[in-house]
């Protein structure tokens, strides 16, 4: 030791000496180790359930994307940009982050969570709460969240409701709803829409394919042009069908009360047979409707 | 000799002790006060009755907290780190930055460092103190507290971790900069 290291001038107290006369005179005694022990499990608890909430979020985040109409993207939108900023998942990708990130800042502050690079921490709470919400999702929890939750957030409209308001859209023509009554070869049937209207739904030129989806199921979407507006407020407005897909949401939530859809008994009535018209004695309205030819591409792609 | 007095104990041994009876911890007040002192120099404390408030805050502090020591630690490590924070307190309390880095004539790194940062054209291969002093000054507050810990502390890659409680990899990562940029700031030598 150099000279100049010596803290202490001579006839002065050791320094020794001096810590334990303070810590005699102000009576220091070590904390308790079950205070440092339940501050570290508290960090580790409280990392836990961030990547609990991070994988939440990120199922219902799995849950918009899954439910965003990709497919339908080119017929519900004009462009892909205005596409992505209607169906994007922000607040869930957002509400993801913030709990890794919370994940993060409390790893860091367990006995020796210092020791862990940050990208290592970060990177296994993305891809953990990406696993994880995937299999919540699986589960169906991605729908529980995605609606429940985001209810109470302002602003914000779950996917599936986002979905029905761009089919409740005759004059783009889509419409999108419930069949409440229909021919036994759905020439016509009456569609009551996800915002309550009724429509009667001329299906002369719907093909096979169409005519499976709308025996099998019950709620529909449609792809064609509004024919007849109604010419008084008692009769409904007449949609003329081109294409029919079936309505689906993806990783519904089987068990959730109140999730599952509740419809009248579809009934095809009787009589009133109607006769499907040849191919070649189809109109020509359906070609100018502006998604026919992507929808038609989706046939194809389709094998069928 | 009681027990608490043996200065062949280890300090994970003499922790033990000093839990149960406190005239053991000045054991290790005997053990570290020297190092720390020179360790608070080296960050830039100048004034010895401030070295010896730290200390004393410092050796207060580590006992309060004895019993959160962890033995996969080292205990220089963590009363290193205690003393590493105590002194960036005090330097944020005052509102000042480090005096400058004393680094005395005397040191034995300044005959290793010029290989160890590849500092060209020192031709005896000696440094002086005082321009080495003024090139660590110069640098951030976390280059200089690596380098000083690496090359005058000699700590290894993992204690540094432990001390500055940041990842083993960013260790590498930040003393490989610190090194560039005391290069930079070192004062080249006036040609004779």
């Amino acid at each position: 030791m150099t000279p100049q290291e010596h803290i202490q001038p001579s006839g002065q107290e050791p320094l020794a000496d001096k810590i334990i006369d303070r810590i005699e005179q102000e009576g220091v005694v070590p904390k308790p180790r079950w205070q440092f022990s339940a501050t570290n499990q508290f960090f580790w608890v409280i990392w836990a359930l961030s990547l609990v909430f991070a994988a939440a979020a990120a199922a219902a985040m799995i849950f918009a994307l899954a439910n965003a109409g990709w497919e339908f993207r080119s017929v519900t939108h004009d462009g892909f940009f205005s596409y992505l900023v209607d169906v994007l998942p922000v607040f869930w990708i957002a509400a993801m982050l913030v709990f890794v990130l919370l994940a993060y800042e409390n790893l860091k502050r367990t006995k020796l969570g210092y020791r862990y690079p940050v990208r290592l921490i970060v990177g296994v709470g993305v891809i953990g709460s990406l696993v994880g919400g995937a299999a919540l999702f699986a589960g169906g929890l991605g729908e529980n969240v995605e609606e429940n939750v985001g209810r109470h957030i302002p602003m914000y409209r779950p996917a599936v409701e986002a979905q029905r308001r761009f089919w409740v859209n005759p004059s783009k023509g889509l419409l999108g709803g419930e069949i409440t009554q229909a021919d036994p070869e759905y020439a016509t049937f009456t569609v009551r829409t996800f915002d309550g209207g009724m429509w009667v739904v001329n299906g002369d030129e719907l093909g096979n394919r169409d005519r499976d989806y709308l025996s099998d199921k019950r709620i529909i979407r449609i792809v064609g042009v509004p024919a007849i507006a109604a010419t008084n407020t008692a009769e409904p407005p007449v949609f003329h069908a081109c294409m029919v897909f079936p309505w689906e949401v993806r990783g519904h939530a089987a068990f959730a009360p109140g999730a599952a859809p509740t419809f009248s008994v579809f009934s095809p009535s009787a009589g009133n047979q109607a006769v499907r018209i040849p191919f070649e004695q189809r109109s020509t309205l359906c070609k100018g409707v502006r998604p026919y030819d992507t929808l038609i591409r989706m046939r194809v792609d389709d094998g069928r | 000799m009681n027990a608490f007095t043996d200065e062949r104990a280890t300090d994970e041994e003499i922790v033990a002790l000093a839990l149960q009876k406190k005239e053991a911890f000045a054991v290790l007040v005997r053990r570290y006060e020297a190092r720390l002192t020179r360790y608070m120099r080296r960050l830039g404390v100048f004034r010895t009755e401030d070295i010896e408030d730290l200390l004393q805050n410092v050796f207060l502090k580590a006992y309060r907290n004895l019993n959160a020591f962890d033995q996969a630690l080292r205990f220089s490590s963590w009363i290193y780190r205690i003393a590493h924070n105590e002194t960036m307190s005090f330097f944020r309390s005052r509102s000042v930055r480090p005096e400058g880095s004393m680094v005395p004539d005397g040191e034995e790194v300044l005959v290793e460092i010029p290989d160890l940062i590849d500092i060209q054209g020192e031709t005896d291969k000696r440094l002086s103190g005082e321009r080495l002093g003024k090139a660590l000054y110069q640098l951030d507050a976390k280059y200089r507290e690596i380098i000083i810990l690496r090359y005058f502390e000699e700590r290894e890659y993992s204690e540094i971790s432990d001390i500055l409680q940041i990842p083993v990899s960013s260790v590498g990562t930040l003393l490989s900069r610190a090194k560039k940029k005391l290069r930079t700031h070192y004062p080249t030598p006036p040609t004779v």
